[in-house]
């Protein structure tokens, strides 16, 4: 599966960095996150509750940051699995000034994803995980905006 | 209030007694079971294709609400070590690898059991399987037959290398000088693609061990009730005589539910343990990786023939994908089932066949409608087509010049493996040119072709091999059971009759169709007969209904069982009317005294006698009930053409069937209007195969059409209107004439489609596209064919 996007931040690269790499932000802002905790530097074992149709369930997984390069780009390393199945992936992430204050946030992912949850829904698939993704870079938006400079 | 006995029975388009009940959801399967104080079962199934299990915990699931027990493969391994595998075919180097009910610390499909929760109900069933935490090392899988025997490939059994389970070779003849010395050769490659089989109910089962009694009661949806019983007690230790099995109605099986299942095994070990019945039912997605799966073939076929059109030689080549491991009746699929009747309806004096069973990290395979026999029948139907294209000569010519000839039987097949008891396939062509008006229907696709038009004209001309028998030939198959059938059928003294048949009918209509046949031989009302089946506390023994077995076998077995009856209620009959036996007849459903028609006695007459047995003749015992076990001399051998025409989108690649002509021969009909069900259902599933349904698999081994939004099961719109005919041949060995016709459709059908289709492409020069011809891949073959 690969999944590709792009978000514009109306905030220079630097504190975008730094909300992107922010475990309370990253844990309000990730769809459905129930705990986030570090387990090493730079990598936290999360448990995840998604309430869409045919993935619905409770996942747990790991998420591991690499390649930091900061505030220009990082790897995300996701591995989770749940009730109906399982997915392992990395994504590329950088960020470009866009403008003097602004920022454009892109994600290139490449994940594989199976069990149950592919007999059932595979055409689903791509299309939800595109949508966490926006509603997660939505989320992050507002709480840049909604965070004191 | 019954009405007069009609004079015959045999032959009438009688209405499914069956029917009623099911229509108003009155019908008696397996969930609709319900015991006091029973437990639901749900079964944790594996994500993975192939894996290692390197942790499994299943604390907090066994401390989850209304959860009873939780097992994993290690708790089932001592109790229930392996499903077994009963059909053990000879000379092929056979490997019976260990297949355990729940996977111990490898998986080895999508959807194989990894661990099982009973609870009070099934949402706490499942709920609780959630709770399960199991960690996977995935492993790489290997899907395709044919990869899967190469050096390097991923081996699913330790013991088991190259993932071979067995080598299989059957010959007649000399067919590699045949294709040496060939004016022509022609050489394909056929994919018949991994079908599932979609019977409207999903598998489950209701177990109920009283731990007081030892006795097992479970109600199974099965197409053999003794065989589950025979099977249950081999792995689980269970005296057979402890047992019950029942069967009351069975939506469907098509195959899939001859086998045991790991299911089964473990309601039974829950029910034992728990001393409370438990239930466990699939879901439809379930039943889609835990049932077993059909077809599956790579092959390679090669044909010779002279100029004239005249075939000399065949020779096969199959990859048989078995899945992950052994299913019940696996291997004799894609051998005896499916090599031995190769050749068809023509008379191929050289036939060479070989067959690798291969383990892949898919779902088991077993039967599917046709089980073997419409992999045979597609690769020859199609081969004769493509011969005929490549000699420019009309396809049914071909068929003409390359029939065994009517006089001809009993004819013996080039292997040797069987003798085709009677035919006329010339009768049941010429009869399906005139229906389909042949001439005419050439001039409008010339006519077609002229307007651009992609019309196609497809021929099958089957023969299959069925009523499969007789106990001998299966002992020297290998299969682990008898091909006979069992009757009992006894005379109330009212004159009611009830028939017990070993059979299992399970959708087809043998309680309406068995009431005929006892209804003429003992002529009674055909509404006075009751007929029970799948109960195996109430049936002494039987085999079950596949393999068109039913009416051929069960329904002759009930055929002598009555014969019986008459010869000792004629003896009573003659004493209770003061003459010799010798002066008493059989006619017009009453015994008579020969010369006084006037004096006669009826069966409910010297039933009631019979019971009272106030006056017996010398010799003769109370009572009025007599049994069969009927062991057929040979196999039945129905036959038949189908024509199918089609018109092709040339846009898309739609392709709409036009017409269909159906003349099938099964020899005597007992009730039309359930052949022509059969034959409606049979093609359905045969169009379905050559135009929409495909089991596919991604490179892991992920089920990719694991519901019913991605596996395209027909609908009644996607049909044509089927024109069926029929020809009258009557098997000579058989008690009643008859033949089956179960499976015939299904077998007939996808190569008349698919012949069709390539004929309506051959302009474009396309000889040839592989199942399913869903519009995508017709579109694809004609863009690129007319580049």
């Amino acid at each position: 599966m690969r999944i590709e996007g792009s978000y514009r931040f109306d905030a220079p690269p630097e504190r975008v960095w730094a909300v992107l790499q922010d475990p309370a932000a990253l844990a309000a802002c990730i769809p459905g996150c129930q705990t986030l905790e570090p387990v090493a530097e730079h990598e936290f074992a999360a448990t995840l509750s998604v309430g869409v149709a045919a993935f619905k369930g409770t996942y747990n997984g790991r998420v591991r940051v690499a390649e930091l390069d900061p505030p220009h780009r990082y790897d995300l390393h996701v591995e989770g699995s749940g009730r109906t199945g399982f997915v392992k992936g990395v994504g590329h992430i950088s960020l470009e000034p866009d403008g003097g204050s602004a920022t454009q946030v892109k994600v290139v992912g490449d994940a594989q994803v199976g069990g149950p949850v592919l007999s059932v829904a595979s055409r689903l698939v791509v299309p939800t995980a595109k949508m966490l993704m926006n509603q997660f870079f939505a989320a992050m938006q507002r709480w840049l905006r909604a965070s004191p400079m | 209030m019954a009405v007069a006995t009609p004079t015959k029975a045999f032959g009438a388009a009688i209405k499914r007694r069956e029917d009623p009940r099911f229509i108003t959801g009155k019908g008696q399967y397996t969930d609709d079971v319900r015991l006091l104080n029973m437990a639901t079962m749900a079964i944790l199934r594996s994500p993975y294709g192939h894996a290692r299990i390197t942790r499994i915990d299943v604390e907090s699931a066994r401390r989850a609400p209304g959860v009873l027990a939780v097992y994993t493969g290690k708790d089932i391994q001592s109790v229930a070590p392996s499903m077994p595998c009963a059909w053990l075919i000879p000379n092929s180097d056979l490997k019976t690898p260990n297949y355990p009910p729940l996977a111990v610390d490898r998986v080895r499909y999508f959807g194989e059991g990894v661990a099982m929760v009973v609870a009070e109900n099934g949402y706490q069933a499942k709920d609780a399987l959630d709770l399960i935490e199991v960690d996977y090392e995935p492993l790489p899988a290997v899907v395709d037959q044919e990869q899967a025997v190469q050096e390097g490939a991923p081996q699913l059994h330790d013991d088991v290398p190259h993932n071979l389970a067995f080598t299989w070779h059957i010959a007649g003849g000399d067919a590699d000088a045949a294709i040496r010395d060939a004016d022509v050769v022609i050489r394909q490659r056929f994919i018949n693609q991994r079908l599932l089989p979609t019977a409207i109910e999903t598998r489950g089962a209701v177990a109920d061990f009283n731990q007081a009694t030892g006795d097992l009661t479970i109600w199974l949806t099965s197409q053999n009730p003794h065989i589950h019983r025979l099977l249950i007690s081999l792995v689980l230790g269970i005296p057979e005589h402890k047992i019950r099995v029942i069967a009351r109605d069975v939506g469907g099986g098509f195959g899939s539910k001859i086998p045991l299942y790991a299911g089964e095994v473990l309601a039974i070990i829950a029910s034992r343990d728990l001393g409370r019945p438990v239930r466990w039912s699939e879901e439809r997605s379930e039943n889609y990786v835990a049932t077993t799966h059909g077809r599956d073939h790579i092959q390679d076929v090669e044909l010779a023939a002279n100029r004239d059109g005249r075939i000399t030689g065949l020779r096969v080549k199959a990859w048989a994908s078995l899945g992950a491991y052994l299913s019940t009746a696996a291997p004799g699929v894609p051998t005896w089932l499916f090599g031995l009747i190769l050749s068809g309806c023509y008379d191929i004096p050289n036939a060479d066949c070989t067959v690798y069973g291969v383990f892949t990290n898919k779902t088991p395979t077993d039967a599917y409608r046709g089980a073997g026999r419409p992999e045979a029948t597609y690769l020859i139907e199609r081969m004769v087509d493509l011969l005929a294209a490549e000699l420019k000569l009309d396809p049914a010519e071909v068929r003409r010049k390359n029939f065994i000839p009517a006089d001809k039987f009993p004819y013996t097949v080039a292997n040797g493996g069987l003798t085709y008891d009677s035919g006329n396939y010339q009768g049941t062509l010429d009869k399906a040119l005139e229906l389909v008006d042949y001439q005419a229907l050439r001039r409008e696709q010339e006519e077609a072709r002229r307007q651009g038009r992609m019309m196609g004209i497809g021929f099958s001309t089957y023969v299959e091999v069925c009523g499969l028998a007789p106990s001998a030939a299966a002992g020297a198959m290998g299969f682990q059971g008898g091909l006979w059938e069992s009757a009992t059928v006894r005379v109330h003294p009212t004159g009611k009759v009830v028939v017990l048949t070993g059979t299992s009918p399970h959708g087809q209509g043998e309680e309406t169709a068995f009431a005929q046949i006892v209804a003429d031989e003992l002529g009674v009302d055909v509404n006075d007969v009751e007929v029970v089946h799948g109960d195996t506390a109430q049936i002494q023994y039987g085999m079950g209904t596949y393999g068109s077995r039913t009416a051929v076998v069960g329904g002759a077995a009930i055929a002598v069982a009555c014969q019986k009856v008459r010869e000792k209620a004629l003896k009573i009959a003659a004493h209770m009317m003061e003459v010799a036996p010798e002066d008493v007849e059989w006619a017009d459903g009453r015994f008579r005294v020969k010369g006084a028609p006037e004096t006669s006695k009826t069966i409910a007459d010297v039933a009631l006698h019979s019971y009272l047995a106030w006056s017996m003749p010398q010799g003769v015992t109370p009572g009025l009930e007599e049994g069969h076990f009927y062991d057929p001399s040979n196999n039945v051998f129905p036959f038949g053409c189908h024509i199918c025409v089609v018109e092709i989108d040339r846009d898309t690649g739609d392709v709409a069937i036009k017409r269909y002509v159906a003349v099938d021969d099964c020899g005597p009909v007992i009730n039309p209007m359930l052949v022509d069900g059969q034959l409606h259902g049979g093609i359905a599933q045969g169009i379905a195969q050559a135009l929409f349904e495909e089991a596919v698999y991604d490179e892991n081994g992920q089920l990719l059409t694991g519901t019913m939004m991605d596996y395209a099961v027909p609908k009644a719109a996607d049909l044509p209107k089927f024109e069926l005919a029929r020809t009258v041949t009557p098997s000579p060995h058989n008690p009643l004439g008859i033949k089956g016709i179960g499976e015939a459709g299904t077998i007939a059908a996808s190569p008349a489609v698919v012949n069709a289709v390539v004929d309506a492409l051959s302009p474009l020069g396309i000889k040839h596209i592989d199942m399913p011809l869903k519009p995508e891949k017709v579109w694809r073959a004609i863009e690129q064919a007319s580049r």
